[in-house]
């Protein structure tokens, strides 16, 4: 069996290429998406099982992303976690209320482990 | 007592007469004072018992027979029976709320103040107390409106304040996160012997740690400045090395970016007096803005001697600044509108700095750009006269002439 998709979206070359690498090497299969615009027809294409999607991005917010995704007939059911520097009670609470899955904090390594092992059952 | 905002303010006169006064001794009253409005009829124990107005009394007296009719009677038979009396203390408002709510053509005659015991003390006019009462509604309009724009205005800066936390926040956790994310990284190759690996993330790391370091030097800067506890200290400083110093720096944060980072300091004199710390963290700022902003192309640090002065440029060909942006600049996070839905990542604290220390420094910051083709920040400080402020570690004579500014 293939091992799960992770679609990571973030405008942060750094922690683009961070969490792709750690992703990788935990055996997800990786594809990347650097910045908000075009994600969603990304997530189309490359039919992930999961979004890790930054919050905090230029012009378009993963918040804002994430309503589009979610309006989305072909992107609805992808499960998607807000990863972001910030940690912060408010943006946990606007996640769950926008349907995301699941919400980490940038540099929680365990946190991030722990939801995608919830959420992409091997 | 009177109350402050009572009726007993607005006593406009005192004048009375006895009940038993006869009508014309009134009349005769009315025409020897042109001033004299009313009178109230007040009788032996001092209680008001009806009120007599000029245009009321001289129109009986005018009509047909009046004079023959009322003359000799006493001003009691002609008086208005049961006038609107209040009591001193009662507030304006509600004295002009009775005054109006009278019969129309008694509206406008004068209201009777008494004391707490119901005694006579004077009359007042329905159109000062209604002039009164406009005046407490217009301050307290007034005062209303500056309470609000007090309670805007707060509130703003306390949404700014947030929002700077908020900035402030995210600007530190994302490098130290990404310090985090890469050391793991690092720590999980090193463990596998991937030793090209972890060298090839070494500047991935460096990098993250310089944006930490930027970010928490600026922050504190900002905070010396605002607290004014910054100092100019002069020195000897090499122009050429400093820019190089910058330069490198620069490279660093492009990283694999296909932006050439060039210093130019042809026009520049090899050393100056000024304060080198803080020239170099204005160009410090500036190069790595340029950095930040340039996706492809060349940044150029440079410097030159202009007049008297010396000219420190960064000029980029990044993605510029629209026009409409150009004035929220050097306000601090002025370029994000909020926290979480941005045009530019970065703080914008390094500009508000790089201003503030060209301001210590005697000098300004000017800037040019399009957008979609580049920027160039100017800093121009002028020669420092200040030669006494230098430190007492003078550099040799000899390269003293070499610092001064043409």
């Amino acid at each position: 069996m293939s091992p799960p998709r992770i679609l990571i979206v973030d405008d942060d070359r750094t922690h683009l290429v961070t969490t792709q690498e750690l992703l990788e090497d935990e055996g997800y299969e990786v594809v990347v998406q650097a910045g908000a615009f075009g994600a969603t027809e990304r997530v189309m294409v490359t039919k992930p099982d999961l979004v890790l999607l930054d919050v905090n991005m230029p012009a378009l917010s993963g918040e804002v992303l994430l309503g589009l995704l979610k309006e989305r007939e072909q992107t609805r059911d992808t499960p998607v976690v807000l990863y972001s520097s910030n940690d912060e009670s408010a943006l946990r609470t606007a996640a769950r209320r926008l349907g995301a899955a699941g919400y980490v904090c940038k540099g929680d390594l365990p946190g991030l482990r722990r939801a995608l092992a919830r959420l992409l059952p091997r | 007592m009177t109350a402050v905002d009572g009726v007993g303010e607005l006593i406009a006169s005192t004048a009375r007469v006895g009940p038993a006064e006869p009508v014309r001794r009134v009349a005769d009253r009315f025409f020897g004072d042109p001033a004299l409005d009313a009178l109230a009829v007040v009788d032996g124990d001092d209680r008001p018992v009806g009120l007599v107005t000029r245009s009321r009394l001289l129109l009986r007296l005018a009509r047909g027979f009046g004079q023959e009719l009322y003359a000799k009677k006493p001003v009691a038979r002609v008086a208005q029976a049961d006038p609107l009396a209040v009591d001193a203390a009662t507030p304006v408002a509600e004295a002009v709320a009775r005054a109006l709510a009278r019969p129309a053509d008694a509206v406008y005659d004068e209201v009777i103040v008494v004391d707490g015991a119901g005694r006579y003390l004077g009359l007042a006019s329905v159109q000062r107390l209604v002039q009164r009462q406009g005046l407490a509604l217009e301050r307290s309009r007034v005062e209303r409106e500056a309470a609000e724009a007090r309670a805007a205005d707060l509130e703003a800066l306390e949404r700014l304040r947030a929002q700077f936390l908020a900035h402030t926040a995210h600007e530190l956790r994302s490098p130290a996160n990404a310090v985090v994310g890469v050391a793991e990284l690092m720590r999980r190759q090193a463990e596998k012997g991937a030793w090209p690996q972890v060298a090839a993330r070494l500047p991935l790391l460096q990098r993250a740690a310089m944006t930490l370091r930027s970010t928490v030097n600026n922050i504190l800067d900002l905070s010396k400045l605002e607290a004014g506890r910054t100092e100019v200290e002069l020195g000897p400083v090499e122009l050429g090395s400093l820019l190089d110093d910058v330069a490198a720096t620069a490279r660093l944060l492009c990283g694999e970016k296909p932006v050439a980072v060039v210093v130019d300091a042809a026009g520049a004199p090899a050393e100056i007096v000024s304060d080198g710390q803080k020239l170099r963290q204005i160009a410090l700022n500036l190069a790595s803005n340029a950095a930040k902003f340039t996706e492809a192309g060349q940044v150029t640090i440079g410097a030159a001697a202009e007049g008297g002065a010396l000219r420190l440029w960064v000029s980029d060909t990044g993605i510029g600044i629209r026009d409409e942006d150009l004035a929220r600049l050097f306000t601090p996070f002025g370029q994000l509108e909020d926290a979480r839905d941005r045009r530019h990542e970065g703080s914008g604290l390094g500009l508000v700095i790089t201003r503030s220390m060209a301001q210590l420094l005697g000098g300004r910051v000017e800037v040019a750009s399009r957008h979609g083709q580049g920027t160039t920040f100017t800093v121009t400080i002028p020669e420092p006269t200040t030669w006494n402020a230098a430190p007492p570690s003078d550099p040799p004579a000899a390269a003293l002439p070499a610092t001064a500014l043409p």
